[in-house]
């Protein structure tokens, strides 16, 4: 699959400080990548680079081919810092903002109409922008960076300021529109958010990529091959025949007596995010277990396997 | 082609966008049409109502102390066969010179005209003066004249070094209107005279009648024909319409500095910068305000147009100056828009623009200052000079070319025009390169020396 977006040693510097450090890139059409990572770790800088909005001091980006600047008109851009027309009647912004996408005639009217459907907005279309609420500017302004169907959509921090049910609706979309074939990029410090809905993973931090791979990938990568069980009593006895188990590494009890920690050997067949058999067997025939769970790894613990902190704790360092 | 017409689209959705948002709105409509038209109905209609207005009856009874007689009987005569308003009948005069008599013969002079119902009360007791003060005071008497007996002979025409011309005293109540205190002087004024001229022997009437200034009519003489002199309205039209390129074009420019300002601080900018290039937002946003400078310029010429026709007046204008006007306006417009473009998008505050853009308004100030020295010799050499320095051209050419009562050689309108062209293809050059810098700047104001610098950013 030919890259959408490529990136090669691009450096960004503010003065003294180095916003993004000799990046190389690809993200490969189709795909829905997430650029993950604390405030301050570059992410919009890169993704402003790659809009053509500010320049490299050093490095070379390619956009579907060629500069973004010639391909305006088939990215979608929805940026951190949000703002509409605030006398604007929705309607009429977003018919300006689709006409300067290229977007005009009868198709125009029929688009503004689905969108403010398909966002649950029907009733907003003679409204001013500066009648919505905050939420609701967002959803428009989302609408504004999508509404003339682009190849590419890049979405920075589209998650931050929504309710939850809007969040729930806009990943719904982002979904929808991966799913039709469109290339999705989009930047988020909430790291959960990326998990639920990617299929790709950059890590920035500091400016640097500390990680670039398929969430599959990452996943078979950083598994940490653990297992919980909930014992419904005692759990000393159940611990003892676990750890007997050749599939076990080792086994833990928790204060509470009623949880145990598997480690599974690295030789034990099950690699690849299932439970070995011979432990579901053992587990199969016991009253005693109120639930099992194979523990993945969250990106947060990639996150902090990579660089030694949490995003949270890195946030907070910004 | 297909790519330039589409950035040429998109520079024209920008530019319409901003007229849209601009000049059809009530606020723009209420403050560039409504009120020109309110002020041009007030002239037109409510002042002449006004003017046509007379003031209040001068009544009462005036005391006039006089020692030698006969001052009374003159100034009862003058009452008598009415006031003779000179000020009225000038100003009646200098509308009675505009084609076509005027505005339907010229507006009421009412205002002018004091009627008088007075009555005299003679005394020729000097000592009588403080009664009649006491009287006034107390509002039994209008006022007093006290008339020396000396005032009414004809002053010497070689007066001793220690001659003292004897005055006369009007004494009057200190809440009395100026108009009637004038009236009064007016009247006591012209008695003393004819009362020299039957003392000395003469007839008043005829020796007014001798020193009476004519009327005169001033003609020009063209290569074409003749054509009347309308001094005071070639003093003033070379002005107006260099004020009227002044304000359309700083109105204008300053909708461009705020509505950029106006969209970096609503952050909309971001939005607008992934559809279009910084050059296509900024010409969009030049180009739209132009079609409103453009239509202020159309409506308020054209009403100064309407009202010369209306006057019979139009050889004051001509095609020459009308093409020249626009041409000058242009350059005007484009100068100061693309400046107040990059401070716009310099700055996130407008209060970080007026400290900004400062040094260049005073400059662009300069022609308000040196108008009357241009318009007074607009061949001198500091007219020609000033012409040509390029941020004055449109401003002073234009009164150069309205002032000149000859055509101004072709060789100068043609530098000015290519100066002028030069210096708005420069300030494009380097308001673009601000202006993509600067769009996305937020925070603290750069300075002059920033804005160099941005300028020579690759």
């Amino acid at each position: 699959m030919s890259p959408a977006i490529t990136l090669e040693g691009v450096t960004k510097r503010y003065g003294d400080l180095t916003a993004v450090d000799a990046v190389d890139l690809e993200v490969p059409e189709g795909s829905l990548c997430g650029f993950l990572g604390p405030n301050g770790a570059g992410k919009s800088t890169t993704i402003r680079m790659i809009m053509s909005i500010i320049y490299p001091d050093e490095g070379r980006i390619s956009v579907m081919g060629g500069s973004a600047l010639d391909r305006k008109d088939d990215i979608g851009y929805l940026p951190e810092e949000r703002g509409l027309y605030r006398k604007m009647r929705v309607v009429e912004l977003l018919r300006y903002v689709a006409r300067l996408k290229g977007i005009d005639g009868s198709v125009l009217r029929a688009r503004v109409d689905d969108w403010l459907d398909r966002m649950e907005l029907p009733d907003v279309r003679r409204k001013r922008c500066q009648e919505l609420s905050k939420g609701m500017q967002q959803k428009i302004q989302f609408i504004a960076s999508v509404i003339h169907e682009p190849d590419l959509v890049i979405l920075d921090e589209p998650f931050s300021g929504l309710d939850p049910v809007n969040s729930r609706l806009l990943g719904r979309v982002i979904g929808e529109l991966h799913g039709a074939g469109r290339t999705i990029i989009f930047s988020t410090h909430v790291l959960h958010q990326a998990e639920q809905i990617c299929d790709r993973v950059v890590m920035i931090d500091r400016g640097r990529v500390v990680l670039d791979d398929s969430l599959a990938e990452i996943r078979r990568t950083f598994d940490p091959r653990s297992i919980r069980v909930e014992a419904s009593r005692d759990g000393e006895e159940l611990l003892e025949r676990l750890r007997s188990l050749e599939e076990v590494d080792s086994a833990t009890l928790h204060e509470d007596r009623e949880t145990i920690e598997l480690r599974i050997g690295p030789g034990a067949p099950g690699e690849g995010g299932s439970i070995p058999a011979g432990i579901l067997d053992e587990l199969g025939g016991e009253a005693r277990v109120r639930s099992i769970e194979l523990r993945r790894p969250t990106l947060d613990d990639v996150f902090v396997k990579l660089v030694g902190r949490s995003v949270g704790e890195a946030d907070g360092a910004t | 082609m297909s790519r330039w017409r589409n950035s040429l689209g998109k520079v024209l959705h920008v530019g319409w966008r901003d007229f849209r948002y601009t000049a059809l709105t009530p606020a723009f409509l209420i403050a560039v049409v409504g009120v020109p038209v309110l002020l041009g109905l007030g002239a037109l209609v409510v002042y002449p109502i006004l003017l046509s207005q007379e003031t209040s009856t001068l009544e009462g009874r005036v005391v006039v102390i006089e020692q030698e007689g006969g001052f009374a009987g003159i100034l009862e005569g003058i009452l008598e066969r009415g006031i003779r308003n000179e000020a009225a009948e000038q100003v009646a005069e200098a509308f009675s010179r505009l084609p076509g008599g005027g505005l339907a013969g010229g507006p009421g002079l009412g205002f002018m005209n004091v009627p008088t119902d007075l009555e005299l009360v003679r005394s020729g007791d000097p000592s009588f003066l403080e009664e009649a003060k006491q009287g006034v005071r107390e509002e039994r008497f209008l006022a007093v004249a006290m008339v020396p007996g000396e005032l009414l002979q004809v002053p010497p025409g070689d007066p001793p070094d220690d001659y003292r011309e004897p005055e006369l005293g009007l004494y009057i109540a200190n809440d009395a209107p100026p108009q009637h205190v004038a009236t009064l002087e007016q009247l006591l004024r012209e008695a003393v005279a004819e009362s020299r001229a039957v003392n000395a022997g003469y007839s008043y009437d005829q020796i007014r009648r001798v020193i009476e200034t004519p009327m005169m009519e001033v003609v020009r003489i063209t290569e074409t024909g003749e054509q009347g002199d309308l001094l005071e309205l070639r003093i003033i039209i070379p002005i107006a319409l260099m004020m009227l390129l002044w304000t359309i074009a700083f109105t204008s420019g300053n909708y461009v500095l705020t509505s950029t300002i106006e969209e970096k601080s609503n952050k909309v900018m971001e939005v607008l910068l992934s559809a279009v290039s910084p050059m296509q937002l900024m010409a969009g946003k030049i180009l739209g305000q132009a079609a409103v400078a453009s239509l202020m310029f159309v409506m308020y010429g054209g009403i100064a147009v309407i009202g010369l026709f209306t006057l019979a007046m139009t050889d004051l204008l001509s095609l020459q100056l009308l093409l020249l006007s626009f041409a000058y306006f242009v350059i005007a417009y484009f100068t100061i828009a693309t400046l107040m473009a990059a401070v716009g998008s310099a700055v996130s505050e407008l209060r970080d623009a007026q400290s900004l853009m400062g040094p260049a308004v005073l400059v662009l100030c300069l022609p308000l200052v040196l108008w009357i020295p241009i318009n007074n010799n607009p061949s001198s050499v500091f007219a020609v000079v000033t012409g040509f320095i390029p941020p004055l051209v449109p401003f002073v050419m234009t009164l150069r070319v309205a002032a000149s009562p000859e055509p101004l050689p072709a060789w100068q309108i043609l530098t000015s025009l290519v100066l002028g062209a030069g210096t708005v293809g420069v300030m494009l050059w380097m308001s673009a390169r601000i202006f993509r810098v600067g769009v996305l700047m937020q925070g603290k104001p750069p300075s002059p020396v920033e804005l160099l610098r941005w300028i020579r950013y690759r």
